[in-house]
């Protein structure tokens, strides 16, 4: 375990060497939320005062948190994990006597403590500052930390599926591209997933994209959540926590075999 | 006339060489088609289920932002197809590849530029192309051929302001070398031309006509095709504003291709 720990404070200290990707991503963030506040605001103003069940506030503070929750999760791990396998400094890593995945999902987490540390906190205290977010909180939040965590694990396994589908296609371009495409679509992170239309919703509950995003959120920012509701959900991002690390468990003993590294 | 005819003969040996380096990675283009094809539909996709829920976005109706959308779409090709190399500079610049350039005789930003073709920028024109179709059926938009060739000028013109911000913001790498973070950061304001500025408040919309000029790429020019709304002066001044900002960029390349040094090795 303390070895593993050692790997996430070296991502950590890796991740601080360059302080100009820190400003330029959490400019990008702002921006992103101012956007989406005009965005919204303009849809608001011109329609009626709640949509699709949401007010106003309801509906930014979702999208504004989904920003940041993105901001979090985005360590670009299977950029990392497929130019490994290009230029062959992968097999340092497998030889090591260490389990792959666990590695990896340590040293995403290094990335993740910085992603929090440097663009969602200060996010949220500017979204907090300049707009103000008017929810009720209580009881939901020690939920809504629960499935933050077990959002993370669903994204890492995504990025580490792909980023083993990489062992294939030797680059990640378009694999990570269409990820973040459905991830972004199918999760609520752009446009809350109440705002689908019924028949499109109905798909989009029985996968596994919605527990990144739509679920911590709802379970925030919905008003008189019980107990019970918020268990289900949690049960829900459980199952497939679950569900994805068995198959790419699975996925990893197909893609190692393909691994090909030319020389040294 | 026979520079044109050199450079462009140069241009064809050059992109044969990398269509056939590509071919090493096949499935990987094939991916990468889809994916551009998806990330471009998910913008029409997200105008779709708003307007599932409301008529019309601070006056705009479902048609016209899909106009202005496929405008951005067909504007945003010849950066995808001839200058996607762009994002390499940073890596050129650090690991000092990027001397090469300077031993042909051949206009820097052409040779380098020249050395990625993006085929999977067409998904873009067919898309952008498709969309444009549409949106002009549903709001009864009739295409003179004076208004094609306008539509063509003021495309070519709209697609120099990514180009010039892109290679502005990569050419950072020549001073500070770590500048790959301020592409993305350029890049990603490119999602904001999709929407009609008008939804922004004063600050942000002068900020998006002035120094980060997102508004020219599609919000501006598409109004010489649709009903203009406010000031006719940015939606005039369209067309010039793209070929202003690439003489800007390439100036800023040129200062910059000066000052690198390489690194010695």
């Amino acid at each position: 375990m303390m070895r593993y720990l050692g790997v996430t404070r070296n991502a950590m200290m890796c991740g601080f060497t360059y302080r100009l990707q820190f400003i330029s991503s959490l400019l990008g963030n702002l921006v992103l939320i101012v956007v989406t506040y005009f965005l919204w605001r303009s849809i608001y103003d011109h329609a009626s005062p709640t949509l699709a069940g949401m007010s106003f506030e309801q509906t930014f503070a979702y999208l504004a948190l989904a920003a940041a929750l993105a901001s979090i999760f985005r360590t670009w791990m299977e950029w990392d994990m497929s130019r490994a396998i290009v230029n062959g400094s992968v097999v340092m890593t497998l030889a090591k006597p260490i389990d792959y995945q666990t590695y990896l999902f340590f040293q995403n987490l290094g990335a993740v403590i910085n992603n929090f540390a440097t663009l969602a906190l200060p996010s949220i205290v500017f979204v907090v500052a300049v707009f103000g977010i008017h929810l009720d909180l209580g009881v939901n939040i020690p939920f809504f930390a629960v499935a933050v965590v077990l959002a993370g694990c669903i994204a890492f396994t995504i990025d580490y599926a792909v980023g083993l589908m990489s062992f294939y296609t030797e680059i990640i371009w378009g694999l990570s591209t269409a990820k973040d495409v459905i991830v972004m679509l199918c999760s609520g992170m752009v446009i809350p997933l109440g705002f689908y239309p019924a028949d499109l919703r109905r798909v989009l509950e029985w996968l596994p994209f919605r527990a990144i995003y739509d679920v911590p959120l709802t379970i925030l920012t919905s008003r008189g959540m019980t107990v019970a509701e918020c268990g289900h959900l949690l049960g829900l991002q459980l199952a497939w926590a679950l569900a994805g690390t068995l198959a790419v468990k699975m996925l990893y003993r197909c893609a190692i075999r393909v691994v090909t590294v030319n020389g040294g | 006339m026979g520079t044109v005819r050199y450079y462009a003969r140069i241009y064809v040996m050059i992109v044969a060489q990398y269509v056939k380096a590509r071919m090493q990675y096949r499935l990987d283009f094939f991916v990468s088609t889809v994916a551009m094809l998806m990330a471009n539909a998910a913008g029409i996709l997200f105008f779709w289920v708003l307007f599932k829920t409301i008529p019309r976005l601070s006056g705009w109706s479902y048609p016209e932002l899909l106009f202005v959308y496929a405008y951005s779409l067909l504007s945003l090709t010849p950066l995808q197809m001839f200058f996607d190399n762009v994002w390499q500079l940073k890596f050129h610049v650090q690991d000092g590849s990027f001397i090469r350039y300077y031993l042909k005789p051949l206009n820097m930003m052409f040779y380098y530029m020249s050395e990625v073709f993006d085929l999977k920028g067409l998904s873009h024109l067919f898309l952008g192309a498709g969309a444009m179709v549409y949106a002009s059926a549903q709001l009864h938009l009739s295409w003179s051929p004076g208004k094609v060739v306008l539509l063509c000028l003021s495309v070519f013109s709209s697609a120099l302001v990514m180009i010039s911000i892109l290679i502005m913001s990569a050419s950072v790498s020549f001073w500070v070398l770590n500048s790959h973070y301020l592409t993305i950061f350029a890049y990603k304001l490119r999602d904001f031309a999709h929407y009609p500025l008008d939804v922004f408040n004063r600050p942000l919309q002068v900020l998006f006509s002035s120094v980060v000029p997102m508004g020219f790429i599609a919000y501006y020019p598409s109004q010489l095709f649709l009903r203009a709304r406010g000031s006719l002066v940015p939606i005039v001044a369209s067309p010039a504003v793209g070929v202003l900002l690439f003489v800007i960029a390439c100036g800023v390349w040129s200062l910059g291709t000066r000052k690198y040094a390489g690194t010695g090795s």
